[in-house]
């Protein structure tokens, strides 16, 4: 069993965008991890430290031998967080003794040295990729950069912008409830669905929480872009260097979370104990479990942002969720659409009859169901289009979705799409994606404004795209590959 | 426990009306069981027994679609659907018994077994039971509904025959006297089926297939 005692002096690991503010484009920290990103590119793929085994622990191409060491990210479940965690960690653990090998490493980089994260959601330019990701060579001018790839979304290499709605945290960080159980149609709050071991739908009902749908999903593929970027699918996103950034945030912004009244991690021994298998530096087999990386510190890290600070900033307008996973009656289907639809990268509305609940939804003292949620079910597709889309109830007709704010209920966003229809890989729990999204504050204020039609929703599906430099046209972006949507429905509970 | 309590379980569990309809059908295997027929057992008989075994050894592995299906469904249809999709799904088995009870009879359990066991390690076996999940979205109402839930069952049927045609070949010529066969291979199917990453169990279940077919074979 592992340690899970606080570490005294912990690694910061520091906000890249804050690094390149100090230290422009090349600080040590940011050359240390390029040099080491390139060390590792060069090793074998047998080798559990080199690049592609690292990207293949995630996950692997359709049709590649898996073992207990590969192919094995969590999505969908609310092990999603604490898997992550640990590859970040043993990802760190390798970085950082390539790094103490290295002689043009300085010996405070050396020591000091921890993953950066790429806060998006800073506002500024820090949605933009950090400069050391899209330079062609380091510092010298010469040697190419390990961190630069062209397979990426083309505005964003451009130096372009992720959409405010691709990267905000402020919907994830209201969630009151870190899991529940995996019943279709409700919310699965801030982490995940309650499953048992879940790399893509394994588990019948497996979702997604909040924070993996935005921004983690939606970051995914927007940094991905519409070409089938590295980002945008389970086997290749590791292979971009901003991957471990990206996650980085995330594991940031689950810190921040729990530092909000009332927040807690499950308890659960189904969470807390669930062995995932690993390989260290030394590429030494390694099983590990939430309950040991509960605390980063005790894992020798934290984040450089006080989490209050930020917490100020995310809890900005957010409304009041509930704390509790909603009550033991399942949530009830009112309405849905009689037809699959297919998105193409243009703006669609739908129009849904909705009817009067008839089970347990009557209960309610109110008369009113307690929750309200939109449920956007079997989505499927060949590969990850590279764009999100933004999804609104009852947006007028003459309102611009981009000053809309008020309609929008979360994003559509596609990572893991290309394993729906795998039928090379195990997936009882069902082949599509599945996302919910609470409207219940949306359908009450329409409602005490009048403006709320108990017979009919209308939901619209608007692409969000990163934004082009300031003062350049945006680069032709294709559609992407189509994405077929099953059934939207509307729940009651 | 209390009326209530009963009846929240059941709001979050309505496939346990067809638990109960696999358990119904265990039930009358198990006491028909005590009186087997003589081989002379007229066709129809069989086929009844058919039905009853299809019910009873393919039921229990679909009972987790089932949930999702019918939690997706509008309330007063969650049970319809129940209906309509298992309906579908066992009508194509008993399509699949029409033609093999006709068959099996010549043919003998052990070598029967031995193939579903060899049937287990093939890729095709697999990439069929992974089929089996793909279920697509219902309409929420009316005759719409009524028939995709029906072509649903159906597809979920012909893609569960492909999956498992080798082991109800053998259980078409054991007859549905053969319980312990039976119990066996619901298992079998059942966990390939429910079980996360479940392509692990193709040794396991291979060898279980084969140790049966060399006690059948004895």
């Amino acid at each position: 069993m592992r340690e899970t005692q606080r570490v005294a002096d912990p690694l910061i690991r520091r906000d890249a965008w804050g690094l390149e503010e100090e230290g422009g484009t090349w600080h040590p920290i940011m050359e240390a991890y390029a040099l080491a990103v390139g060390v590792m590119q060069g090793r074998p793929r047998d080798d559990a430290t080199s690049w592609t085994y690292q990207a293949a622990v995630h996950g692997v191409a359709s049709g590649e031998p898996v073992d207990d060491f590969v192919d094995q990210c969590q999505h969908n479940t609310w092990h999603f967080l604490p898997w992550h965690r640990i590859y970040l960690h043993l990802f760190e653990r390798i970085v950082r003794q390539i790094l103490s090998e290295l002689d043009e490493v300085s010996e405070d980089v050396e020591t000091g040295w921890a993953l950066p994260y790429w806060n998006y959601d800073r506002g500024g330019d820090t949605a933009a990729l950090p400069t050391a990701f899209r330079e062609a060579t380091l510092s010298d001018g010469q040697t190419p950069n390990p961190l630069f790839t062209d397979l990426r979304d083309p505005n964003l290499l451009a130096g372009g912008q992720l959409h405010p709605l691709q990267v905000t945290s402020q919907q994830a960080l209201a969630e009151g409830f870190f899991s529940s159980d995996p019943v279709p149609g409700g919310t699965v709050g801030f982490g995940g669905a309650e499953t048992g071991w879940n790399h893509f739908r394994e588990n019948p009902g497996a979702a997604p929480g909040a924070l993996e749908q935005t921004p983690h999903n939606v970051v995914h593929g927007a940094v991905g872009g519409p070409f089938g970027g590295l980002m945008g699918a389970f086997d290749t996103a590791p292979l971009d260097p901003i991957f471990w950034l990206h996650h980085s945030n995330i594991d940031r912004l689950w810190v921040v979370w729990l530092g909000q009244d009332g927040r807690e991690n499950p308890t659960g021994s189904g969470w807390t104990d669930l062995d995932f298998d690993f390989k260290d530096e030394t590429g030494t087999g390694v099983r590990m479990r939430a309950s040991q990386v509960l605390d980063p510190a005790t894992l020798g890290y934290e984040y450089e942002e006080p989490a209050a600070r930020l917490l100020a900033a995310g809890a900005q307008g957010g409304s009041a969720m509930p704390t509790e996973p909603p009550a033991d009656r399942p949530p009830e289907l009112v309405g849905a659409t009689e037809e699959p639809l297919t998105l193409t990268g243009e703006q669609q509305d739908v129009q849904i009859p909705v009817g009067q609940p008839t089970g347990p939804s009557l209960l309610s003292d109110s008369g009113e169901p307690e929750r309200v949620f939109v449920n956007v079910e079997g989505i499927e597709g060949d590969a990850n289009p590279g764009l999100s889309y933004a999804v609104y109830v009852n947006l007028p007709d003459d309102q611009d979705p981009n000053t809309a704010e008020r309609y929008h209920v979360g994003n559509l966003s596609f990572f893991g799409i290309e394993r729906a229809r795998d039928t090379e890989r195990d997936h009882p729990g069902g082949h599509g994606l599945r996302y919910a999204f609470d409207i219940t504050d949306l359908a009450r204020a329409l409602r005490e404004e009048g403006r709320w039609d108990p017979d009919e929703l209308r939901i619209t599906f608007s692409p969000i795209r990163p934004l082009p430099p300031e003062g350049r046209e945006a680069a032709p972006e294709p559609a992407g590959p189509p994405v077929k949507i099953g059934r939207v429905g509307i729940y009651f509970q | 426990m209390t009326a209530l309590a009963l009846r929240r379980v059941t709001w979050s569990h309505p496939e346990l009306t067809a638990a109960g309809v696999a358990a119904a059908a265990w039930t009358l295997l198990l006491v028909h069981a005590q009186h087997p027929h003589g081989p002379g057992e007229a066709y129809l008989a069989n086929l009844s027994g058919w039905i009853v075994m299809v019910t009873a050894m393919m039921v229990p592995g679909a009972l987790a679609d089932v949930r999702l299906l019918a939690l997706s469904s509008m309330w007063h249809r969650r049970q319809r659907t129940i209906a309509l999709f298992l309906g579908s799904y066992v009508c194509m088995w008993v399509a699949f018994g029409i033609v093999a009870i006709g068959l099996a009879p010549a043919a003998s359990v052990g070598v029967l077994l031995v193939i579903a066991a060899a049937w287990e390690l093939t890729p095709w076996k697999w990439r069929a039971v992974r089929r089996c999940h793909l279920i697509e979205t219902l309409p929420p109402r009316g005759a719409r509904a009524d028939s995709a839930c029906a072509r649903a069952g159906l597809r979920y049927g012909w893609r569960c025959i492909v999956s498992c045609w080798p082991p109800m070949l053998a259980m078409a010529a054991a007859g549905h006297q053969a319980v312990a066969l039976m119990a066996l291979l619901t298992v079998v199917v059942a966990a390939e089926k429910i079980v996360v990453r479940s392509a692990r169990l193709r040794a396991p279940a291979a060898a279980a297939l084969a140790a049966a077919a060399l006690l059948a074979l004895a």
